[in-house]
């Protein structure tokens, strides 16, 4: 699978090679707002080759494990193919969608009693199956025949990626699960499917339409925090998000 | 919300800040460094060479992802690492190779080639391709190392093995021969097994098409070797020489056995014979004088024993003896010996018995064998039997004086007119 990361990350992992401040953490944040670097990372960190101890399911343990220069050439290796003139970055909206549900999922999860870091991971990887849909199309070339790269099939082609880049199992699950019924699906699948509706909630203009309106779903999930509460925090969360990615010119 | 989706619409102009020459040649320069770095950590002589396969595909994969770009592994003749083909990409590049001779057996040769349209200049791409050479050397010199080891573990074992195995022994043998399957891909089934052992030998191992069958006369064993990957011609002799001297030395280990059962039994009654009875009366005294116990040992002798043969010929006189020998049989103990000492003469040995328990069983013996020895064609004769009991160690204490004591006694019953007991006092 051939998938691009955005310009804008590729560019600020590149600046950091030749910032002596650069640090993990900070080259952590900024892959972790890319869902093709952020799988990039976590397949190479569970590769037989770095393999020791656990799982890993989230970019900042992945990092420690790989260390910076290699990390840096593996966003380099992966930016590559936008060097092409006619370099496409992808379904149109599906980084705004994935970083908006991955801030949702970060605020979330102490509700559902999920590890922030995976929870933001999960929801930046969540529609992953939507971007190799994509690129298989186009590397095919059908003409006349566009797919929605966000149809039914995204789901399970996304934890065939998933399963595909040795993805831990509670990544693959959630990934394959977040458009069943919230109340037959695992913790980390709920999570996205609440956090798709928070940020569908906190933005109009979202990709996918909520299937169940946030108070239902909530009270679905016996949680008693105010819908007002929650979109307010992921707002925020987002415009933090939006101040890492701010590249030097 | 709002300046996330500004910094979306902003990637054309990061794209075009990308592109710039600058940029690019420092990804490039990167990638490649990295890369080679990556292959280079994977010439480890822990590395099986399908696992390695994978690892320098998946590096490849990782850093190398322009569309294009592609490994070629081409393995001749390599039968250990045949599999590595699976994940080759046939196409005969001229772009960059190296080959890497295997040799040793004659065994082979491995090219590698990278061909890559997009990615650089051709000394990295032939950088590549010798890093992954050279990983490809270490790890097949420690795979061929660990297969010779293991081949040559499990013929040594083998041919150390006694004429007489030890259960232990089997062990080893079927541990080595379990363990070949792991390095060269062969399995291993032992179909009929004879002796105990070798069935264990068999276990967890499975067979797919037979080779070599080694069949030794008279179907004895009959061994299957199948092979999951083609083994080069010297590991097939190896192990076919391994499994036919393991053969060999089962063979013979079951010869032995049989040839020592039969010298200890008399072939007409199936019972022990007199050599199998001396010793078995040479252990019991020893063991008996070792925990201060006592033994009681019968002489019988069927009575007027030639009139059956006179009267009713040969084949009668064959059917007392069998019939008297499985009464015998059917009134010892557990612990206790039956032997034909040759003629009519017969033999018990009661470990562990005094006079008087002993002597309460041989009457019943006797009294029991004119019904246990009649036999058609001979329906008017009644047989009796005489016996003396000796008593170890009252008046005797070698194997021969007990005898002799049991045959003097013996000898008084039947002075005393047959059928009885006779009882030797110290």
């Amino acid at each position: 699978m051939d998938l691009r990361p955005r310009p804008s990350t590729a560019l600020r992992v590149l600046e950091s090679i030749e910032d002596p401040n650069a640090s993990l953490s900070r080259l952590a944040d900024i892959i972790s707002l890319d869902p093709i670097l952020t799988s990039r990372v976590i397949r190479m960190a569970n590769s037989p080759l770095h393999r020791r101890g656990e799982d890993v399911s989230s970019v900042r343990p992945a990092l420690s494990k790989l260390g910076t220069a290699t990390v840096q050439a593996l966003v380099a290796g992966a930016a590559l193919p936008l060097l092409e003139s006619d370099a496409d970055l992808g379904p149109a909206n599906l980084w705004l969608h994935s970083v908006s549900v991955a801030a949702a999922a970060r605020v979330a999860s102490p509700l559902l009693g999920v590890v922030p870091d995976v929870g933001f991971t999960a929801g930046m990887l969540h529609d992953i199956g939507a971007a190799a849909i994509y690129f298989a199309d186009r590397a095919e070339g059908v003409p006349g025949r566009p797919v929605s790269p966000f149809g039914p099939a995204h789901a399970g082609a996304g934890a065939d990626a998933a399963a595909a880049y040795g993805f831990p199992n509670l990544l693959a699950d959630a990934i394959r699960d977040h458009h069943r019924p919230v109340l037959a699906v695992g913790r980390l699948a709920q999570l996205i499917i609440l956090s798709e509706s928070i940020a569908a909630a906190a933005e109009e203009n979202s990709v996918e339409e909520p299937t169940v309106r946030l108070p239902v779903l909530l009270d679905d999930l016996r949680l008693s925090s105010r819908p007002s509460r929650l979109i307010d925090e992921t707002r925020r969360e987002c415009d933090r998000l939006a101040g890492l990615l701010e590249v030097h010119q | 919300m709002t300046a996330l989706r500004a910094l979306a619409e902003r990637e054309a102009r990061h794209l075009e800040q990308l592109q710039s020459s600058d940029h690019g040649l420092l990804m490039i320069r990167l990638v490649h460094t990295e890369c080679l770095l990556q292959l280079a950590k994977l010439s480890s002589t822990e590395l099986d060479m399908a696992s390695y396969a994978d690892l320098v595909v998946d590096t490849l994969e990782q850093f190398l992802p322009v569309d294009g770009c592609r490994l070629a592994i081409e393995v001749i003749d390599v039968p250990p690492i045949a599999a590595l083909r699976g994940v080759c990409d046939g196409a005969n590049s001229t772009t960059s190779s190296a080959a890497l001779v295997i040799g040793e057996n004659g065994s082979g040769q491995i090219t590698v080639s990278v061909t890559s349209p997009e990615l650089g200049p051709p000394e990295f791409v032939g950088a590549v391709a010798e890093q992954i050479s050279n990983g490809l050397a270490v790890v097949a010199q420690a795979e061929r190392l660990r297969r010779q080891a293991a081949v040559a573990e499990a013929g040594r074992l083998i041919t150390s093995l006694s004429d007489a195995p030890t259960e232990s022994d089997l062990q080893g043998v079927a541990g080595a021969l379990s363990y070949l399957p792991n390095i060269i891909g062969v399995e291993l089934q032992i179909a009929h097994p004879v002796i105990e052992g070798v069935a264990r030998v068999s276990a967890g191992l499975r067979a797919t098409d037979p080779f070599p069958t080694v069949d030794m006369d008279g179907g004895y064993l009959d061994l299957a070797v199948a092979w999951a990957a083609p083994p080069s011609d010297n590991d097939r002799q190896t192990i076919a020489d391994s499994i036919a001297s393991l053969a060999a030395v089962l063979y013979r280990a079951q010869e032995r056995r049989r040839i020592a059962v039969e010298a200890q039994t008399d072939p007409l009654t199936g019972i022990a014979n007199r050599r199998k009875a001396m010793q078995v009366l040479d252990d019991v005294i020893e063991a008996a004088s070792f925990r201060n116990e006592t033994v009681a040992v019968a002489a019988l002798d069927l009575d007027s024993f030639k009139q059956v043969n006179d009267r009713f010929g040969h084949p009668a006189g064959d059917q007392v003896l069998m019939a008297f020998a499985g009464h015998l049989q059917a009134s010892a103990r557990q612990p206790d010996t039956v032997a034909r000492l040759g003629g009519e003469e017969f033999l018990i040995i009661y470990p562990g018995l005094d006079a008087t328990t002993a002597a309460g069983l041989l009457r019943l013996l006797i009294t029991g064998t004119p019904e246990a020895c009649r036999v058609d064609g001979a329906t008017d004769w009644t047989q009796t039997v005489s016996v003396g009991l000796a008593v170890y160690p009252h008046g005797c204490t070698t194997p021969e004086e007990i005898l002799s004591t049991a045959d003097a006694a013996l000898y008084r019953a039947k002075r005393a007119g047959r059928n009885r007991l006779e009882i030797s006092t110290p």
